[in-house]
């Protein structure tokens, strides 16, 4: 019974006390804590500033170290520019009538109902099951917790935490992401969810498809919008491959996201969006 | 195990610095396109940290140490952040317990403490994803061994570190 009197006791006691309240501060607020937000603010301004510093480095010493890649480079360009311009004779008005096309359907014509809030990617992380980014904006510049987070192509993932100045956001490649998504071609919903063994080739998956599915490689995924919880219609990524699943009953497909999501330097967060389902 | 609470100027440097060794630690650890992250394993240095603390200065300096890494590492994980404080606290105080009864203060203690503490949590996490979400129970483990791996060389330099730290900073009357 010493043991409990003991100021070893007390101290250890005291810190699961402690670290209890700060997990059901974060489970009642649904938010960091405040000593949690306090250190992000400090935090998130140097690891963003130090994010920028890294890609000046980069992409200054990569001109150097990649200097013979990018002299072959330049030499084949030449050489497909030249058959190029064979072509953009034939094909000058078609292709300006393309552009026309373009413009018409650009991102903010296309989304003109979603209010965005453009964010700089502090930090990317990547864990055994887990990959997700920290944003350089928070709650001061009006993002909330649930947010959809995109790129001018397609959806990344959804806000899961927010402080002041910074906000966590769980990707499509997390073990714990799940959506339903619609194929754009057949107008099929199905379940898009991260998996553990796809999210290191940077890809999800769409799951529980019956074995004659009506789903091709190169198959749009969208969101749809069914819920309220992402917009309508936002592209999600590419059917690469149907595959069997270890049952043998089911099929899922390999879907790769329209972006290198470990390579994304800004995104968009849409913090409101008219719902249309 | 012994934190006197007088407080001296030199002290509070030493804390200071700490803390700032474990925000550096943290930052690089995390920020994008930084070398200390490999593919699917990422450099996790922090239990090192905290065991190099609790070899030097005890249990209840590194516990306190390993609850503010904790906090820290919680802003870039899906993680709660009491959750993750607690065990980086608790290991930090049983590290301290280790340094007076049962391992001497030296670079392969550090690195074995912080690797049981990634082994333990490997295994944990393994056993979780192999229940819930059917993963192979030794991929995810073989996954941590890699984070081990590439964990150890920026762990003894964070044994180093706070050696470092402990000499310029810390005297007889500290």
């Amino acid at each position: 019974m010493k043991i409990f009197g003991s100021r070893v006791f007390a101290f250890i006691l005291a810190l699961c006390l402690f670290c209890a309240g700060l997990m059901i501060y974060q489970g009642a607020a649904g938010s960091p804590s405040p000593i949690a937000s306090a250190l992000g603010t400090v935090v998130t301004p140097v690891q963003s500033a130090l994010s920028g510093v890294i890609d000046g480095v980069k992409d200054f010493f990569g001109y150097f170290y990649r200097y013979e890649a990018l002299k072959e480079e330049n030499e084949r360009l030449e050489e497909e520019l030249s058959e190029y311009r064979e072509m953009e004779r034939e094909y000058l008005s078609a292709i300006n009538e393309n552009a026309q096309l373009r413009r018409m359907t650009g991102l903010v014509e296309k989304y003109s109902d979603f209010e965005f809030e453009l964010c700089r990617v502090s930090s990317v992380y990547r864990g055994v099951a887990q990959t997700g980014m920290v944003l350089n904006k928070g709650s001061l510049s009006g993002i909330d917790k649930g947010d959809s987070v995109m790129t001018d192509s397609g959806l990344i993932g959804y806000v899961s935490a927010v402080g002041p100045n910074y906000s966590e956001v769980v990707t499509l490649l997390d073990i714990s992401f799940k959506s339903e998504a619609r194929i754009s071609r057949t107008g099929e919903t199905v379940i898009a969810e991260g998996d553990f063994e796809l999210s290191g080739d940077g890809c999800f998956k769409l799951s529980y498809l019956p074995r004659d599915c009506d789903i091709q490689p190169y198959d749009i995924v969208e969101t749809s919008g069914y819920g309220g919880i992402y917009p309508s219609g936002v592209m999600l990524g590419r059917v690469m491959e149907i595959k069997l699943d270890t049952s043998g009953l089911m099929s899922y497909a390999v879907v790769r996201p329209v972006d290198d999501i470990a390579q994304l330097k800004w995104v968009y967060v849409v913090k409101d969006f008219e719902v249309v389902e | 195990m012994d934190f006197s609470f007088s407080f001296s100027r030199r002290k509070a440097l030493y804390i200071f610095c700490l803390g700032l060794l474990i925000t550096a630690v943290y930052i690089l650890s995390t920020v994008r396109g930084a070398f200390l992250t490999f593919d699917l394993a990422s450099v996790n240095a922090m239990p090192f940290l905290v065991a190099a603390v609790g070899f030097y200065r005890g249990g209840y300096a590194s516990a306190l140490a390993g609850v503010y890494a904790g906090v820290l590492m919680s802003l870039s994980s899906a993680t709660p952040e009491g959750a993750e404080a607690l065990v980086l606290g608790l290991f930090g105080a049983f590290c301290g317990f280790l340094a007076v009864n049962y391992m001497r203060r030296m670079l392969p203690s550090v690195l074995a403490c912080g690797s049981g503490l990634l082994a333990l949590r490997g295994v944990i996490s393994a056993t979780y994803y192999w229940i819930f979400y059917s993963v192979p129970f030794f991929t995810v483990l073989a996954s941590y061994l890699r984070i081990i791996a590439v964990s150890l060389v920026p762990g003894a330099l964070c044994y180093f570190a706070v050696g470092w730290l402990e000499r310029r900073l810390c005297g007889e009357d500290f």
